[in-house]
C-alpha cells in the first residue's frame, strides 16, 4: 500500500526546533541574513506603528452578555 | 525617539570610526544562520584607552543616548564606557547595546580569539562571536531568554557541523 509522502520528516529536532528553517538560514550568505533580519524588524516596528488598540468592551456590553 | 532600524549603518559607523568590538547576542546569531529575531545590536567593545575615544566619535555620529529616560538625552561618556557596564542607547539607526562584558565577565580580550569576521557585502566586514562561544556565553548567563534560544543556536551548530 502506498503511503503518503511525508513532507515534513526531518523537519524537527527531538526538542522541537525547526530545522528546516535553520538550514534555510544556512543557504543564504551572511548577507542575506542580516537583510532577512532586517524586514523582519522593519515589519514588526511597522507593524506596531500601525496598530490600534482594540475597543475593550464596556461593563455595560460585559453585563448584557447572557 | 526610536529611529529607524538599521543594522547595517549601525555596524558601518563603527567600522567607519575604526572601533575595536565584536557582535554578538541575536545579530551575531543571525549571521551565522540561526533564525532567532531581534530588535538591537549587541556589541562587546575593547576597553582600551585608544578604543574609548573612537567609540564615542562613532555614537556622535550615531546621536546616541541611554535608552532609560531617553527624553532627557543623557549622552554616554568616556566615563560611562570605561567603567565596563552595559550601555543601553538608542541611536538613528535604532536601539544599541556596547557591553564591556559579557557572560561570567568576558570582555573584549577573552573573545577576540573567539571571533570571525564576515563579510557582509558592500565593503562592509564585520567580527562576529563564534556560535560555540555565542552558546557557552549564553549557558554561563542563564537568564530566561537567553535559555530560550539556547535550542536554536545549539542545533545550528550541529547543522553548521554537518556542512
Amino acid at each position: 500500500m502506498l503511503m503518503a509522502e511525508d513532507h515534513n520528516a526531518d523537519a524537527y529536532s527531538d526538542d522541537g526546533v525547526d530545522l528546516s528553517l535553520i538550514r534555510w538560514m544556512l543557504s543564504l550568505t551572511p548577507a542575506e541574513r542580516l537583510e532577512a533580519l532586517q524586514q523582519f524588524a522593519g515589519f514588526a516596528l511597522s507593524a506596531r506603528a500601525r496598530s490600534t488598540p482594540i475597543p475593550q468592551p464596556t461593563a455595560d456590553a460585559e453585563s448584557s452578555r447572557g | 525617539m526610536l529611529g529607524a532600524l538599521q543594522f547595517r549603518n549601525l555596524l558601518q559607523t563603527l567600522n567607519h570610526h575604526a572601533v575595536d568590538y565584536i557582535v554578538v547576542g541575536g545579530v551575531g546569531a543571525v549571521l551565522q544562520g540561526a533564525p532567532v529575531s531581534t530588535l538591537d545590536l549587541d556589541i562587546v567593545y575593547s576597553l582600551e584607552s585608544e578604543n574609548l575615544p573612537r567609540l564615542i566619535g562613532a555614537l556622535e555620529d550615531l546621536d546616541a543616548v541611554y535608552r532609560v529616560q531617553p527624553e532627557r538625552r543623557l549622552q554616554p561618556k568616556t566615563s560611562h564606557l570605561a567603567a565596563g557596564g552595559h550601555n543601553l542607547l538608542i541611536t538613528r539607526f535604532g536601539p544599541l547595546d556596547l557591553l564591556g562584558n559579557i557572560g561570567n565577565g568576558r570582555s573584549y580580550p577573552d573573545l577576540v580569539s573567539h571571533t570571525s569576521a564576515m563579510d557582509l557585502g558592500d565593503g562592509l566586514t564585520v567580527p562576529v562571536l563564534e556560535l560555540e562561544t555565542l552558546i557557552a556565553v549564553k549557558e554561563e548567563v542563564g537568564g530566561e531568554k537567553d535559555r530560550a534560544m539556547l535550542p536554536v543556536l545549539r542545533r545550528t551548530l550541529e547543522e553548521l557541523r554537518r556542512r
